[in-house]
C-alpha cells in the first residue's frame, strides 16, 4: 500500500497525521478485505455442508432452527446487498466528482461485476435447466402412469384373488363338493384344485368347532372354526391368508367349511412400495410449478450473498490496485501546482515501489533544481534592483549637486545674485529630496506587502468605498459600478484589495486627463473546479502600445513622468498573493482594460459582511498608481 | 413460510386433559388433542394418494421449589409419538401407522381424524410416592398435512403443505 508525505518540516504535524490517516485507513482496508475472504469462504463452506441439512429443515421440521436459517438466508442478503450499494454510489460519486482513480476503479468494478455474471449466470441457468429436465424426465406423466399401472395391476391381481375365493364359496357345486369332503378330504381336494387353483387350503369344521378335515397348506390350518362373515384377512410375518366360511349340510351334520386362498406377503411389501412412491410421484405432481418456482428463488438465496460478496472483494481489490496510481496522480497533480515537498511512501515488496522510487527521486531532483534557479533569479532580481535604484537616486543627485555648487559659488563670489539663485537652488534640492523620498517608500511598500488575510469581501461594497474617493477627486471621470453584482463576494483581504483598485483607478483616470468613463464589469467564471471573480477595469484612455503590456507589472516600469513603476507591480504581488491572476488588455489608442480573477468566497450572512468606512483603507493606502 | 402457516396457527391447537390420580397410583395419564380446522382437506389429500403425518411430544416435569427455581423445572420424561396416516389401495381403507404399533385401518374418514389427532399418554412411576410429587404435563403437536420429501420440502418456504407446530400447552397433574 503506498502513502504520501511531505519531505521537509514543514507542516510536519499534518504530514504525520495525513500518514497515520492514510496507514489507519490502509490497515482498515486489509482488514476489511481478510474478513470479506473468511467471510466468503465460510459461506461456501456452510453452503457445501448444510445445503442437504437446510433444505431437510427447512420446511419446518425444528421451527427454531429454519426460522434462523430464514433470517440468515434474507437478513445476510440484504445487509451485503446495503453494503454494497452504499459503496457503489460512494463510488460513482468518487467519479462525479473526479477523485483519482474512481473512473478506473469503477471501470474495472464493472467489468469485474461483468465476468461474476457472465460466469455465474450460465451455471445457474444450466442448473436450473437439469433440475427441470431431470424432473420433466425422471418424474414424467408416464412414470406416473406405469406407477399407478403397477398398483392398479397388484389391486387387480388382489381382486382377483378375494373374487376367486368367495365365488368358490358361493358357487354351484361348493355345498356339494364341501360335503363330499368331509368324507373323503383326500379325493376332493384333488377335485377342489382342478376346479379352483386358487385355494390354498380347505378346512371343515364339525357343529362343535372340531375339525372333521383338512388339506392343503398347513400354514392356513385353524385350531378352531372362526366366526362367519365375509372374507376376512390374516396378515402373518410369511404369508397373507385370506379365508371365506360357509355353512353346508354334510349328511345329517350342518358343518363349517373355510376356504383360503393364501399370498404371498412380498405382494403387499411391493404395494407399499408402490405405494409410497406414488405418495412422492403426486406430491410432485401437486407442487411441481412451486417447486420450480421455490428452487429459482433458492439458488438466488444462495448465490445472491456470494455475489454482493464478489462485489465487495473486487471493490476493495480494485481500491488496493488503483491506491498507488492515484497517489502517483495525486502526487504529480500537487508537484504540477508548485508543491515540490510532497513525496509517495511505498511498502518495499510493492510492485509499484520502483516506479515510486523514481517518482520521489525526480521530485528531489526537480525541488533541488527549483531551489538554485529560485536562487539565481533572485540574485538578478536585487542586481536590477540595485541598480535601478542606483540609477534612480543617481538622477536626482546631479541636479541636487548642480544646485549645491552653484550656492556655493555664488556665495563665495559674495554677488548679489547670490539672494537670487537661494531660491531656486534650495527649492530645487527640496523638490528632489521629495522625489527621493517618494521613491523610497514605495520601495518599502513594495517589500514590505503583509501577508494576505482573506475573508469574505462583498465585492460591490469595495468597489463603491474605492470609487467614492476618486469620484470626488476627479470632477471629469465618471465611474460606473452598475455591472457589478450585489450579492458576489471574494475571499480576499479587505485593506489589500482596495489598494489594488486605488492604483487601477489612479491609472486609469490619469489616462483620461481629458475625462470620460470609467467601467468596472465583474463576471464569475471556473477553473479547475474552483469558481473565481472576474473583475474587469476599462477606462477610455490613450491606450498602452502592445510591447509595454508585457513590462507593465515589472516593477520600477514606468512611462509616466514622476511615476514609480511600483504601483502596477504591487497589484500584481497582492494579486498572486490571494491565488488569482492580473493581466491588462489594450489596443494602443481606445483605452486599456484590466482583468483580475480572484477566488470567490461562499456568501456572508448580512450581519457578517463587513462593510465599515476604512480609516486606513482609502486609495492613499496603496499611494497613486506610477 | 411464517406468513402462511400464520393463519392456520389461528385454526389449530392442542387441547391437553388429564386423568386424576387415585390414591395408591403408579401412573398418569393426559389426554392430547389435535384440533385441525380442514380435516375434510386431510382425508381428501390422503384419498390422492398423499400422506400425513403428526407428531405428539409430551414431557412431564416436575416443579421445583421456589429456591431452586432458577434452575427450571425437573424433566422426569419424555415421549415422542409420531403417526403417519394415508389411504391403502389394496383394501380401500385409511390406515394409521404408528411406530412401534400395529397399524390401524379405518372406512370413515372422521373415525380416522378423531384417532389421528388424538393421543393418550401414561407416564407410569415406580413407586406410588413419586406419582403424588408436583407433577405437570407440557404437550406440543407438529403437524404436517402434506409430508414431503427433500428437496420437495422446499415449497415450505412458499408456505405450500407448510407444518404447523402447535405451542408447549402445560397442565398440573390433578
Amino acid at each position: 500500500m503506498n502513502d504520501s508525505a511531505h519531505g521537509d518540516g514543514k507542516g510536519a504535524a499534518s504530514t504525520a497525521r495525513g500518514i497515520a490517516s492514510r496507514a489507519a485507513m490502509a490497515e482498515n482496508t486489509s482488514r476489511g478485505l481478510i474478513v470479506l475472504i473468511l467471510l466468503f469462504l465460510l459461506l461456501i463452506g456452510i453452503i457445501i455442508a448444510f445445503s442437504r441439512t437446510f433444505i431437510i429443515t427447512v420446511a419446518g421440521t425444528d421451527p427454531a432452527a429454519s426460522t434462523a436459517a430464514l433470517v440468515v438466508a434474507v437478513v445476510l442478503p440484504l445487509v451485503l446487498m446495503g453494503v454494497t450499494a452504499f459503496q457503489l454510489v460512494r463510488l460513482v460519486r468518487q467519479r462525479a466528482l473526479r477523485i483519482p482513480g474512481a473512473g478506473l476503479r469503477l471501470r474495472l468494478l464493472l467489468f469485474f461485476i461483468l465476468v461474476a455474471v457472465l460466469s455465474a449466470g450460465p451455471q445457474a441457468m444450466l442448473g436450473i435447466t437439469f433440475v427441470n429436465s431431470a424432473m420433466g424426465t425422471w418424474f414424467s406423466s408416464s412414470i406416473g402412469e406405469a406407477l399407478r399401472s403397477a398398483r392398479d395391476l397388484v389391486i387387480s391381481y388382489y381382486n382377483e384373488r378375494v373374487d376367486s375365493l368367495a365365488s368358490f364359496m358361493d358357487g354351484p357345486l361348493a355345498p356339494s363338493l364341501l360335503a363330499e369332503f368331509s368324507a373323503s378330504p383326500e379325493r376332493t381336494w384333488q377335485g377342489v384344485q382342478a376346479l379352483n387353483q386358487g385355494i390354498g387350503a380347505l378346512q371343515v369344521f364339525g357343529p362343535d368347532g372340531r375339525e372333521i378335515a383338512f388339506a392343503g397348506d398347513p400354514r392356513a390350518r385353524l385350531a378352531a372354526a372362526p366366526a362367519m362373515g365375509g372374507i376376512q384377512r390374516e396378515d402373518r410375518t410369511d404369508v397373507v391368508i385370506l379365508r371365506d366360511g360357509k355353512t353346508v349340510r354334510a349328511g345329517t351334520r350342518v358343518v363349517t367349511a373355510v376356504a383360503s386362498a393364501l399370498l404371498s406377503t412380498d405382494l403387499f411389501t411391493n404395494v407399499r412400495r408402490i405405494t409410497q412412491s406414488l405418495t412422492v410421484f403426486t406430491a410432485l405432481d401437486q407442487y411441481r410449478d412451486l417447486f420450480r418456482l421455490v428452487l429459482v428463488g433458492f439458488f438466488f438465496l444462495f448465490s445472491l450473498p456470494i455475489f454482493f460478496i464478489t462485489i465487495l472483494v473486487s471493490l476493495l481489490l480494485t481500491e488496493r490496485i488503483i491506491s498507488p496510481i492515484a497517489h502517483l496522480e495525486d502526487a504529480t497533480r500537487r508537484v504540477a501546482e508548485g508543491d515540490f515537498s510532497f513525496r509517495i511512501l511505498t511498502r518495499p515488496r510493492d510492485e509499484l515501489a520502483a516506479l515510486v522510487d523514481s517518482f520521489n527521486g525526480m521530485i528531489a531532483e526537480l525541488e533541488r533544481s527549483r531551489r538554485k534557479l529560485l536562487q539565481a533569479e533572485r540574485i538578478t532580481a536585487w542586481q536590477e534592483i540595485a541598480q535601478r535604484l542606483a540609477h534612480e537616486i543617481r538622477n536626482p543627485l546631479t541636479p541636487i549637486k548642480l544646485s549645491a555648487q552653484r550656492l556655493l559659488k555664488k556665495y563665495g563670489e559674495k554677488t548679489v545674485e547670490f539672494e537670487k539663485v537661494l531660491q531656486p537652488a534650495v527649492a530645487s534640492i527640496i523638490t528632489e529630496v521629495d522625489n527621493l523620498e517618494t521613491m523610497l517608500r514605495e520601495f518599502g511598500n513594495f517589500a514590505k506587502l503583509p501577508v494576505p488575510m482573506p475573508a469574505a469581501v462583498p465585492l460591490r461594497g469595495l468597489l463603491e468605498e474605492v470609487g467614492a474617493v476618486y469620484r470626488h477627486l476627479s470632477a471629469t471621470v465618471h465611474i460606473e459600478l452598475s455591472e457589478v453584482p450585489e450579492t458576489l463576494s471574494v475571499s480576499a483581504d479587505r485593506d489589500q484589495m482596495k489598494r489594488v483598485f486605488a492604483n487601477l483607478f489612479t491609472n486609469a483616470i490619469q489616462a483620461m486627463p481629458e475625462g470620460g468613463t470609467l467601467t468596472v464589469h465583474v463576471d464569475t467564471v471556473k477553473k479547475a473546479q474552483k469558481g473565481y471573480c472576474r473583475v474587469a477595469v476599462r477606462d477610455m484612455g490613450v491606450g498602452i502600445p502592445e510591447a509595454d503590456l508585457d513590462r507593465i507589472f515589472d516593477p520600477y516600469f514606468t512611462t509616466k513622468k514622476g511615476g514609480t513603476g511600483l504601483g502596477l507591480a504591487i497589484v500584481r504581488r497582492i494579486v498572486f498573493d490571494h491565488g488569482g491572476n492580473v493581466w491588462a488588455e489594450s489596443d494602443g489608442s481606445r483605452g486599456t482594460t484590466f482583468f483580475i480573477d480572484l477566488p470567490t468566497a461562499a456568501p456572508s450572512p448580512p450581519s457578517a459582511v463587513p462593510n465599515p468606512p476604512s480609516a486606513a483603507g482609502g486609495p492613499a493606502a496603496g499611494g497613486p498608481a506610477a | 413460510m411464517a406468513s402462511a402457516a400464520a393463519p392456520a396457527a389461528r385454526a389449530q391447537a392442542i387441547e391437553l386433559s388429564m386423568a386424576p390420580r387415585g390414591p395408591g397410583l403408579t401412573a398418569l395419564t393426559s389426554f392430547l388433542g389435535f384440533r385441525w380446522a380442514r380435516t375434510e382437506e386431510v382425508a381428501d389429500s390422503l384419498r390422492r394418494g398423499l400422506e400425513s403425518r403428526i407428531t405428539f411430544t409430551t414431557r412431564l416435569y416436575e416443579h421445583r421449589r421456589p429456591a431452586f427455581a432458577f434452575a427450571g423445572d425437573r424433566l422426569i420424561a419424555e415421549r415422542t409419538v409420531v403417526r403417519s396416516a394415508f389411504w391403502d389401495f389394496l383394501e380401500q381403507v385409511f390406515v394409521l401407522e404408528e411406530e412401534g404399533s400395529q397399524q390401524k385401518t379405518y372406512t370413515d374418514p372422521s373415525e380416522l381424524i378423531r384417532g389421528f389427532f388424538s393421543l393418550e399418554e401414561t407416564f407410569t412411576f415406580s413407586s406410588p410416592e413419586a406419582a403424588h410429587r408436583a407433577l405437570y404435563v407440557a404437550a406440543r403437536a407438529r403437524f404436517e398435512p402434506v409430508r414431503l420429501m427433500p428437496p420437495l420440502t422446499l415449497v415450505g418456504l412458499a408456505g405450500a403443505a407448510a407444518t404447523v407446530t402447535t405451542p408447549w400447552v402445560k397442565r398440573d397433574a390433578p
